[in-house]
C-alpha cells in the first residue's frame, strides 16, 4: 500500500512540475520606443503648469501642502512654445509665445540643446541674457503629443539642493 | 526519541539565553530626529574578546545605507565611520544616528520602516536583522502660510490665508468675502544699504503727503491687485512674483527699489477691502490679519 501512494504521490508531483515548467510565458508587447529628440520638435501649448515645495514632498507633507496648480493664477492658457531642430536632432532653436507676460523662468527665445546629466538627459535653454537647465518631467512616448518640461529652483552651497519646481505640461498644438 | 527532545529543547534554551537585543532611545522617532541604537550582545560571539562591532543600517524594501558601502568598504571590509561604541567594558554597544542624513534619503523616501543589524570588521559574524518603525513628520496648519515654504523673489509665492484657523477675535476678517493685503518690504540695495517700499497705503483717503507716497499710488482698497483669490472652504491665497510686483528695477519712481536690489522680507497683513483701524471706515480691531513677515530666500 505505501509503495503505491508514494509512486502516485511522485507521479503527482513530477506530472506538476512539468506542466507548470512547460507553460508558455506571456509577456506584453514592445511599447514604441521614446526618442525624446524627435518629440521635441514642433509646435506646444501649456495646459497646466504645477509648482512644488521640495521640502513638504520631503518631508511627505500632504498633497495640499506639496503642490499647487498655478495654471490660473496668471494668463499661462496662452502660452504656446516652439522647437526647430537645427538638423543634428539634439539642438536648435525655441521660442515662446507669452502675450500675457507669465512668469516662465527662462529666456523667452534663444537656443536649445540636449546634454547628458550623468544619466537623464536635460535641456539647456540659451537666450540673450540667461542661460537655464530644464528636466524632463516626464518621458511621454512621440505618439503621445505630449511634453513635460520641469524647472527646478535650487541652492549651490556646495551641493545643488532643489528646493522649488515647476512642472511645465504642453500638448502638441 | 528522548535524545531528539533533548536536542530541541537544548537548542531552544541555548537560543533564549544567548539571545541578541537592539533597542532605540527615543523609542518613538521620526526620520529627522537623533536616534541612538543600542546593541546588547551579551552572550554571543559577535563583539567579544575585544571584537570591533559595526552598524550595517537600511530601508527595507528600498537600500542600504551609504556608510555601508562607500569609499571602496562593504560588507567584507566595514567603514570605519560604522564602529559601534562599546559601553565601557560591556558586550553593550552604541551608535547615534539620524536616519536622514545616515541614508541620504528623505523622510519620505524613508517612509515608515528603518533597520538594522550589528556585524564584525569581515562579515563573519553578524546579528538579525532589526527593524523599528518610523513615525511620519506632521504638518501643522496655521492661519497663514506662504507656499512654496521656500522661495526666491523671482517664483511664483502664494500667502495663504485659513479663515478656519483665524483667532475668533478676527471677527470682520472672518465674516469678509473679500480680502484683501496690505503688503510692504524690506530689502537691500546693490551698494549694501537698507530699503522700504510699500505698495499702496493703508489708509483711505489716499495721502499724497506720505512719506512714502509716489505718483500712481493708491490704497488697498482701491488697488485690485491686492485682492486675495477666494480658493473655497474658508481659504484666501494671493499670488505674485515680488521681484516683479514690488517693481524693483521700475524707473518710474524712486521709492522703487532699483535694478538689483534683494528683498529680505514680505509682510503681508490680510484685512477687509476697507482699513479697520482709519477714521470713517468700516470694521473692528479684529479685522487684521496677523503681522508677520516672511524671510526671502537669496
Amino acid at each position: 500500500m505505501k509503495t503505491i501512494i508514494t509512486t502516485c504521490l511522485t507521479a503527482f508531483i513530477v506530472l506538476t512540475l512539468f506542466t507548470v515548467s512547460c507553460k508558455k510565458i506571456s509577456y506584453s508587447d514592445v511599447g514604441e520606443s521614446i526618442s525624446l529628440q524627435k518629440n521635441l520638435a514642433g509646435n506646444w501649448k501649456l495646459d497646466s503648469i504645477i509648482q512644488f515645495d521640495q521640502t513638504a514632498v520631503d518631508k511627505g507633507f500632504p498633497a495640499f501642502v506639496q503642490r499647487l496648480n498655478i495654471t490660473s493664477l496668471f494668463p499661462y492658457s496662452t502660452v504656446t512654445v516652439k522647437f526647430i531642430d537645427g538638423g543634428s536632432g539634439t539642438a536648435g532653436t525655441y521660442a515662446f509665445t507669452n502675450p500675457g507676460n507669465a512668469p516662465l523662468f527662462v529666456a523667452p527665445s534663444g537656443n536649445y540643446s540636449f546634454f547628458d546629466n550623468g544619466g537623464s538627459e536635460r535641456l539647456k535653454f540659451a537666450g540673450a541674457n540667461r542661460a537655464d537647465s530644464i528636466d524632463f518631467a516626464k518621458a511621454y512616448r512621440a505618439s503621445d503629443n505630449k511634453l513635460a518640461l520641469r524647472y527646478n529652483r535650487a541652492f549651490f552651497t556646495g551641493s545643488k539642493k532643489v528646493f522649488v519646481y515647476y512642472d511645465f505640461n504642453f500638448s502638441r498644438n | 526519541m528522548k535524545k531528539i527532545l533533548f536536542l530541541i529543547t537544548t537548542v531552544l534554551a541555548g537560543g533564549f539565553a544567548f539571545a541578541q537585543s537592539a533597542s532605540v532611545s527615543p523609542s518613538s522617532f521620526t526620520a529627522e530626529d537623533q536616534i541612538t541604537i543600542t546593541f546588547d550582545l551579551t552572550g554571543v560571539a559577535l563583539g567579544s574578546g575585544g571584537e570591533d562591532v559595526y552598524i550595517w543600517g537600511f530601508v527595507p524594501g528600498c537600500c542600504g545605507s551609504p556608510l555601508n558601502d562607500q569609499n571602496g568598504f562593504g560588507w567584507g571590509n566595514s567603514n570605519p565611520a560604522a564602529k559601534l561604541t562599546r559601553i565601557g567594558t560591556s558586550s553593550k554597544f552604541t551608535y547615534t544616528l539620524t536616519p536622514t542624513s545616515y541614508m541620504n534619503k528623505t523622510a519620505a523616501q524613508i517612509g515608515a520602516q528603518f533597520g538594522f543589524l550589528a556585524k564584525n570588521q569581515n562579515g563573519s559574524r553578524q546579528t538579525q536583522d532589526f527593524t523599528f518603525p518610523v513615525d511620519p513628520l506632521t504638518f501643522t496648519a496655521t492661519a497663514f502660510r506662504p507656499f512654496p515654504s521656500k522661495f526666491t523673489q523671482d517664483d511664483v509665492v502664494t500667502f495663504f490665508m485659513d479663515k478656519n484657523l483665524l483667532n475668533a477675535s478676527k471677527v470682520a476678517l472672518k465674516a469678509a468675502t473679500d480680502v484683501y493685503v496690505y503688503t510692504d518690504i524690506d530689502y537691500v540695495k546693490p551698494d549694501g544699504t537698507g530699503g522700504y517700499f510699500q505698495v499702496s497705503q493703508y489708509c483711505e483717503p489716499l495721502d499724497p503727503g506720505d512719506g512714502n507716497f509716489y505718483p500712481g499710488q493708491t490704497t488697498v482698497a482701491d488697488n485690485v491687485a491686492l485682492k486675495a483669490k477666494d480658493f473655497g472652504n474658508g481659504l484666501f491665497g494671493w499670488t505674485i512674483v515680488p521681484s516683479k510686483f514690488f517693481r524693483i528695477g521700475d524707473a518710474g519712481s524712486v521709492k522703487f527699489p532699483p535694478a538689483g536690489s534683494k528683498i529680505t522680507k514680505i509682510k503681508v497683513h490680510f484685512r477687509t477691502r476697507l482699513s479697520p483701524y482709519c477714521p470713517g471706515t468700516v470694521g473692528d480691531s479684529g479685522s487684521l490679519g496677523d503681522n508677520f513677515g516672511f524671510p526671502v530666500t537669496q
